[in-house]
């Protein structure tokens, strides 16, 4: 059983079906200029700050301190996956603090110089356990899920592979 | 957007700096930006070192090279970037049980089929007498269920080509072009050499596609695998050698592009020469950057492109998603 990483959260909550393909190491078309602009949005924002922290499984991308808070960032090219962005960097708050660390975090939009700032809370904790329980299922399935077409579809690099 | 790049001259490949750099024997230099390049395609001689072959497998680029005459030689393909274990496995499967491997085998040889037919179609609409041709692709088609080994769906598309290729003397009706019989190794006549210099291009473009998804070149299905070579490229090639190849040779052949001038006779085979590969790559480019529109995804799409769609296909096949229907090229 592969571990859940923030990735797969993300996916999932963005795109079952790329969750499963991701899990099963079938990426997506690296020739897409959705990537490039997403890795060059990663790599051009924040520049004076350190970037891409490896901490147990996971990788941040941004991580700073606030009058002794710990702050950790993950930065997005635009807010059209908000949702499961904010789900990605919940499970990181989850995962600190899983290992006795305390952190706020906060999904960094440069493009569009926004940010929402995130404290994990029970609730979210409740949803974040069953989506796991979910994510174990979805990629334990045989086949992956059904093609849906949904307004992710547009920039995704996995749009050929699916309605070819 | 990458390019394929052509290289006619005898010459070195480089790395420098940061970028390849051509130097071909008659002193000119060329740079070749690096992240604009998909693969280079050798005519000529070349001499590389390993600096940029680490260089070229760091940057995902594909060597191709062709003999003296023109044939496919080999290709540097550079160590795997997309890597699924779990595609790769059900690949496999799909080549050791026959009844998997049979069912890929076959749909190879129906697109194959299919779009020879489409072709003789296309034409038979415009005054050519194909009647005939057409009615024997259509009794082969109905008989492709009863073929059940892949050698049997072999011989089939064997009967298949020897017609198509007869046809083009219908189509071509031109003096210089006559097919006669299909011959290779070598091509005794000048269509002939036409047709084994698009194949090996295809042969080439198609396995420069799979580069750059998650199957494997080696484990085909109709064409057999011996994991010494790549075979998955053939057995794709085969659905768009009337889509692609074909149609070159056509538009060459017709607008009297291509001429006994540009042919050289050696070992008993006539071959292009230099002129006329230049004059033939650069029609296959033209036909491979041009598009067509592509119904479910929405959009124009090139025919390089069409060709990543199919293995697409064939992975969702592989996945048990979607049973891998051939592109059928009706336009």
């Amino acid at each position: 059983m592969q571990r859940i990483n923030g990735t797969m959260i993300a996916s999932y909550y963005a795109c079952k079906r790329e969750l499963w393909y991701m899990a099963h190491q079938i990426t997506p078309d690296q020739d897409n200029p959705f990537l490039d602009l997403g890795r060059l949005v990663e790599e051009e924002s924040y520049q004076e700050e350190k970037k891409k922290f490896l901490i147990g499984d996971v990788l941040i991308d941004i991580v700073r301190s606030e009058e002794g808070k710990l702050i950790v960032g993950e930065i997005k090219k635009s807010s059209r996956s908000k949702r499961s962005g904010i789900m990605q960097l919940y499970f990181y708050l989850w995962y600190l603090k899983e290992r006795g660390v305390k952190a706020r975090g906060e999904v960094l939009f440069p493009r569009e110089k926004r940010k929402i700032p995130l404290v994990l809370n029970r609730a979210i904790e409740e949803e974040l356990k069953r989506a796991m329980r979910e994510i174990e299922l979805i990629i334990a399935q045989e086949v992956p899920p059904r093609r849906e077409k949904i307004p992710l579809c547009t920039p995704c690099a996995f749009r050929d592979f699916c309605f070819a | 957007m990458s390019e394929s790049i052509y290289a006619f001259s005898h010459g070195i490949l480089k790395r420098k700096q940061n970028t390849l750099f051509f130097e071909s024997q008659d002193g000119s230099q060329r740079y070749l930006p690096v992240e604009g390049v998909r693969d280079i395609h050798f005519f000529g001689e070349v001499t590389l070192n390993k600096e940029v072959l680490e260089f070229l497998s760091q940057k995902s680029v594909l060597l191709h090279f062709y003999n003296h005459y023109g044939y496919y030689v080999g290709s540097f393909y550079p160590r795997e970037h997309y890597n699924s274990g779990c595609l790769i496995l059900r690949q496999a499967e799909h080549y050791l049980e026959p009844e998997k491997r049979l069912v890929l085998a076959r749909q190879f040889v129906r697109g194959a089929l299919q779009n020879i037919q489409a072709v003789l179609k296309y034409y038979h609409r415009r005054g050519f007498a194909l009647a005939s041709a057409i009615g024997q692709m259509e009794s082969f088609l109905c008989g492709l269920e009863e073929q059940d080994t892949p050698d049997a769906l072999m011989a089939v598309e064997g009967n298949a080509w020897d017609i198509y290729y007869q046809s083009f003397d219908v189509i071509l009706n031109d003096q210089d072009f006559q097919m006669e019989k299909r011959t290779k190794r070598p091509p005794e006549n000048q269509l002939n050499s036409l047709i084994s210099f698009g194949n090996s291009l295809l042969y080439a473009a198609v396995l420069s596609e799979i580069y750059k998804t998650h199957l494997d070149p080696r484990i085909g299905f109709l064409h057999a695998t011996n994991f010494r070579r790549f075979s998955l490229n053939l057995d794709v090639a085969e659905i768009f050698k009337p889509v692609i190849v074909s149609r070159v040779i056509f538009a060459l052949v017709n607008k009297k592009a291509i001429s006994s001038r540009e042919f050289d006779e050696r070992l008993g085979g006539l071959y292009l020469n230099e002129r006329g590969r230049k004059v033939f790559v650069e029609k296959f480019e033209e036909k491979m950057k041009s598009t067509v529109n592509y119904k479910r995804i929405g959009r124009k799409v090139s025919y390089r492109r069409l060709i990543r769609l199919e293995l697409y296909k064939i992975e969702k096949h592989l996945l048990g998603e979607e049973e891998y229907q051939p592109l059928l090229a009706e336009w």
